[in-house]
């Protein structure tokens, strides 16, 4: 039996060790090679920046770009655009969500894997990530990897951004941040939608929901080294929670 | 016998099981010579405009010709996969590069360039099981 089953469990084993290896040098020309494709396409390059652009010069069709455009209208005229958000329902309900997850989560203990956890320390970042302040927080319920886990770079492998989770007056939020030097992302963004509102930065302000399904006030600022967002659901529209979110932001950006 | 030690190591290596993804957050990943060759950006069950388009780079000697790439479009999903199914095998020689983007209410982002030239049973991918 043992000497039936003994190359099976070998060669699984082995599969992940069997690594092909490149010099950077080597994946350098490779990459050389696809982003001159990416270029005769017209498709975003990696580390290119964030740019404000004028919306019909964005990839979206027709039907979202109308549909873009009437949530922006709409937002101007009575603070939000009405739809559904199912991420506003997910962030309302999501201390149930954990709960419901916490056996699984509790089966995961690396550093390095995606499970929510309490402190930024339990995870292997590939940046300092410093996050939302404790002042802001009513609760903190924990944070979690977001993006890539960076492998292929010879020092300071990790996640190239996280997710954080917790209460506020506001409502139940999320900050999510993605360090565009690690992930090599970059951003193309409607003139007619951004503001300045985050510490003079290119900023998006959205609100959707409907009595059902809660309200996300949703706040993302870029600049050349970050893509952050700030999310907090609550069961109830109001100017005011619009511009304690905003605020809120400002201060996450100035931490 | 052999159809055994050929099968487990493709089940293990294929890993299409849904709960491989990001739970909290988007998360994204590419593999190279597991078998498949794959670049995938998910978040369970939260469903977003994303394309991601896969580059599998296998010879160097001609790397503007030594390549194919696998563009998925923008797909309203919480997993878009651009897969190469048994494009190559384990210790294969390809290198595999994603490009991450997300349609976020007619903005576009380049969330992040994923790479991998191994089958790496790496964190955040295989950690939901």
């Amino acid at each position: 039996m043992i000497l039936k089953t003994l190359p099976i469990v070998l060669t699984s084993i082995l599969i992940p060790s069997l690594a092909f290896s490149f010099t950077d040098a080597e994946k350098e020309i490779f990459m050389k090679a696809n982003i001159k494709e990416l270029e005769r396409q017209g498709m975003m390059l990696p580390d290119s920046g964030v740019k404000l652009v004028p919306r019909k010069t964005l990839q979206a069709n027709e039907w979202q770009q109308k549909k873009d455009i009437m949530a922006s209208k709409e937002q101007k005229k009575i603070g939000y655009f009405k739809e559904d958000s199912s991420r506003a329902t997910y962030l309302l309900n999501f201390k149930e969500f954990v709960k419901k997850r916490a056996f699984l989560d509790a089966k995961m203990f690396k550093p390095s894997e995606t499970h929510l956890r309490k402190q930024t320390e339990e995870m292997v970042m590939a940046y300092t990530f410093v996050g939302v302040p404790l002042a802001d927080m009513s609760e903190y319920i924990g944070i979690a990897p977001a993006g890539t886990y960076v492998t292929y770079r010879s020092q300071n492998n990790g996640w190239s951004g996280a997710v954080q989770f917790f209460t506020n007056p506001v409502g139940t939020c999320a900050f999510t941040e993605n360090n565009l030097k690690v992930s090599h992302g970059a951003a193309r963004i409607a003139k007619e939608d951004a503001g300045t509102e985050i510490n003079g930065k290119i900023t998006l302000v959205d609100i959707t929901g409907t009595d059902a399904s809660g309200y996300l006030y949703r706040v993302k600022w870029f600049d050349n080294n970050f893509i952050r967002e700030l999310e907090c659901a609550n069961l109830k529209y109001s100017a005011d929670t619009t511009n304690s979110v905003i605020a809120l932001a400002n201060r996450i950006d100035s931490n | 016998m052999k159809s055994k030690i050929i099968i487990l190591p493709l089940l293990l290596a294929l890993q299409i099981n849904i709960v491989n993804s990001g739970v909290y957050s988007t998360t994204a990943h590419s593999r190279a010579n597991c078998v498949n060759n794959e670049s995938i950006t998910w978040f369970l069950w939260n469903a977003y405009n994303w394309r991601v388009i896969s580059f599998h780079n296998y010879d160097l000697n001609r790397p503007a010709n030594g390549y194919h790439y696998i563009n998925t479009g923008m797909g309203h999903t919480w997993r878009q996969a651009a897969v190469h199914w048994k494009e190559s095998y384990p210790g294969g020689s390809y290198f595999v590069s994603g490009f991450h983007y997300f349609l976020d209410r007619g903005n576009e982002v380049l969330d992040v360039n994923t790479q991998a030239s191994d089958c790496s049973i790496y964190d955040g991918w295989w950690d939901q099981n």
